[in-house]
């Protein structure tokens, strides 16, 4: 594939708010995985901000602060987002279930929808161009990704790629009735991770290969092929995985679920944090497995100039 | 160029199962729409008549109370787009999936159970995430290397028929099953009732004294093979994906623009993409909800992208209701029909028309039809426009 480089990158976590690639020391001793709240009013209009959900809110924050960074007209905004906006989708479902066929509020149905934050990041930047959302479980991020190389292949040069998710508290009660483990509740967290990628204008980091199996027998196996293939030197590369891996593959290696804790879109903030890496010249290469899926696994390399 | 081909097409909505038998029915002016009972209420609706028991049975699987009846349209509609073609062989495909409610059917009857202080079932919601939806789809198909769900709102469809018409062109796959799938639901029924555009009569597009939307349910997918798939399984091809673009409003959350600018760009774009005039488009299956928003805009974008000469057009969902992320497939499959058939459908329910142009179908007409244009808009601004070409 040709190279895709990132200009920019946003993101919020439990870790805080990440603006570039210069990160602060990372928390490791993390007992819970809400993300912060920064100053949204910084770019959202106060107005609007009061009806938002906190998902609308992380990804309306990322994205503009990452447009007000630079003059380009975005060709494309594509977003992937696992579960989209459960509050406002838990709230009407409320509202509805209470009252049986009474007038009720539109304000949470319209925002319910998984495309608000696409749809409200072109409208806040008066956006025409290409406008896509991703829902694909634990892969919704690498569709998002994948869907940027292909427009890029198609001759879109600026794009603005992120992703989403939010945490509700229902999550919480839905795992201890389906008998999950208390830790694994525990690690539910949330975030939002945007990027300004270019096809055309280098930068020093960039996109080199991304690969995503539905169905993956050897992960082991999988991940050697494709750093052979991309002739990566697994000394100097950086595998950032999105559960913790149990098996060694010959490479240094971080988790994210202790960083920022477990959501479908944390593939996201992988690659932000690859990035901080790839500044520091640490390594040559960072790979990110995303592992959030039972079968399948997704592989995002890459590199510096 | 890589041609984007049509090879197969399955449908399921009010007005049955099959691309063949929707046909008849449009041709032929009936409408799916009728009455339907929910929660002491009456409304008009557009419901699929079968139970999920029954859709289970028409799609070999076993019935279960965690299966959505989303992921049992899509499957069924799903399963008719592959039959009569050969999907088994050295390609392999990719699958892609438009839906907004997903499992919303299944999330419900958690939240009633809750709010009347019943035991509720957390595995109710094993399908609330849209993803679960297309994979169920998916295992119960076959193998796809790629798999993917679009949520563009009522776009949804339309865009994953875009994807898969790039993932061709691009040489990236050479076989791709595209369409969108949606149930009706509480959830959306008191969605757009709060937003005082669901019409309690029966639904009137494009009408001067139009008042809203009637819902709508069902799926619809397409085969799409790249001509070396084709040459490989021998599929034969119905028409060919020539254009597709997706553009943004960038007006309202849930409103359009009153000049249509999203859709102004994505038509124009689609007929670059298509390199087609204008004036080679021979119908328009519209968006054409029946919301007085909807088809003012749309009716005032196509007369700036086709001047006072506008081609043949009309709305289909006075047939089939509103199906939401569904719409697009079903419509696209609707195109494919027309381009096969020869015919341009009528609108249903026209009293008064919006508009003095004869272009607006008040009944079906047989005619040559070259190209198709179909439109579909959502929420959040997402408009996109596809145009489907004869072989």
């Amino acid at each position: 594939m040709q190279k895709l480089y990132i200009h920019q990158a946003i993101s919020i976590s439990t870790q805080g708010f990440w603006e570039g690639f210069d990160l602060p020391e990372l928390r490791e001793d993390l007992e819970e995985f809400k993300a912060v709240d920064p100053d949204y009013k910084t770019v959202i209009p106060v107005m609007s901000l009061r009806r938002m959900s906190k998902i609308t809110k992380m990804a309306l924050m990322c994205s503009l602060t990452i447009s007000k960074n630079t003059e380009l007209v975005w060709d494309g905004i594509i977003v992937g987002t696992g579960l989209g906006n459960l509050a406002d989708t838990e709230k009407f479902l409320t509202l509805i279930s209470a009252t049986d066929a009474g007038l009720n509020s539109p304000t949470a149905f319209t925002q319910s929808s998984h495309n608000t934050l696409s749809g409200q990041i072109a409208l806040q930047l008066k956006n025409h161009g290409y406008n896509m959302t991703h829902v694909q479980r634990g892969f919704s991020f690498e569709n998002a990704l994948q869907d940027a190389i292909l427009q890029a292949n198609c001759g879109m040069k600026n794009i603005l790629l992120g992703s989403a998710d939010e945490h509700i508290p229902l999550l919480d009660t839905l795992g201890r009735e389906m008998k999950y483990e208390e830790r694994a509740i525990v690690q539910f967290g949330e975030g939002a991770s945007f990027f300004q990628l270019s096809a055309d204008v280098p930068s020093g980091i960039f996109v080199q290969d991304a690969l995503v199996k539905m169905k993956s027998e050897n992960q082991l196996q999988e991940i050697d092929s494709f750093v052979t293939k991309n002739k990566v030197d697994k000394k100097c590369c950086l595998l950032i995985t999105t559960p913790d891996m149990i098996v060694d593959c010959g490479m240094d290696r971080k988790s994210l679920g202790d960083l920022v804790g477990n959501y479908m879109t944390n593939s996201g903030i992988a690659i932000h944090l690859g990035c901080a890496y790839l500044q520091r010249e640490e390594y040559n290469h960072v790979l990110i497995l995303n592992a959030n899926s039972e079968a399948g696994m997704g592989l995002t390399l890459f590199g510096h100039e | 160029m890589i041609n984007v081909n049509v090879t197969g097409r399955g449908v399921v909505t009010a007005l049955g199962i099959s691309a063949k038998h929707h046909f008849n029915q449009l041709r032929s002016g009936v409408t799916g729409i009728s009455h339907f009972q929910r929660d002491e209420q009456f409304l008009y609706a557009g419901k699929v008549h079968f139970t999920n028991q029954q859709l289970s049975k028409l799609c070999g699987v076993e019935y279960s109370d965690y299966s959505s009846r989303t992921a049992l349209l899509g499957l069924l509609a799903a399963r008719e787009a592959l039959s009569n073609t050969i999907l088994d062989s050295r390609f392999p495909a990719a699958f892609i999936n438009g839906t907004t409610v997903g499992g919303m059917d299944l999330s419900e009857q958690y939240f009633e159970a809750k709010s009347k202080g019943q035991p509720a079932d957390a595995a109710l919601f094993g399908m609330h995430d849209l993803g679960a939806n297309t994979d169920f789809i998916a295992k119960n198909l076959g193998d796809f290397q790629y798999i993917n769900t679009i949520s563009t709102a009522c776009s949804s469809a339309a865009n994953a028929i875009m994807l898969g018409a790039q993932l061709i062109q691009s040489g990236q796959y050479q076989r791709v099953l595209v369409g969108g799938t949606d149930a009706l639901c509480k959830f959306t029924i008191e969605g757009f009732k709060s937003l005082m555009i669901y019409d309690s009569e029966l639904c009137q597009p494009f009408d001067a004294n139009r008042r809203g939307l009637n819902l709508g349910e069902g799926a619809a997918y397409l085969l799409l093979e790249s001509d070396e798939s084709i040459m490989e399984s021998g599929n034969q091809c119905l028409a060919k994906v020539t254009g597709w673009a997706n553009r943004n409003d960038a007006f309202h959350n849930t409103g359009t623009s009153p000049e249509g600018i999203g859709a102004q760009k994505a038509m124009q774009a689609a007929l670059e993409i298509a390199n087609l005039k204008p004036a080679e488009i021979d119908y328009i299956n519209a968006h054409g909800t029946g919301t007085q928003n909807n088809d003012s805009s749309e009716l005032a974008a196509m007369e700036a992208v086709f001047g006072t000469e506008l081609p043949d057009f009309s709305s289909t969902k006075g047939a089939t209701g509103h199906t939401l992320a569904a719409s697009g497939a079903i419509e696209a499959v609707f195109s494919v029909e027309s381009l096969l058939q020869g015919c341009a459908y009528g609108n249903f329910n026209i009293s008064e028309p919006a508009t003095a142009s004869k272009a607006l179908l008040r009944k079906a007409v047989s005619k040559d039809i070259q190209h198709v244009m179909s439109n579909s808009f959502g929420f959040g601004g997402n408009s996109t426009s596809l145009i489907f070409s004869k072989c």
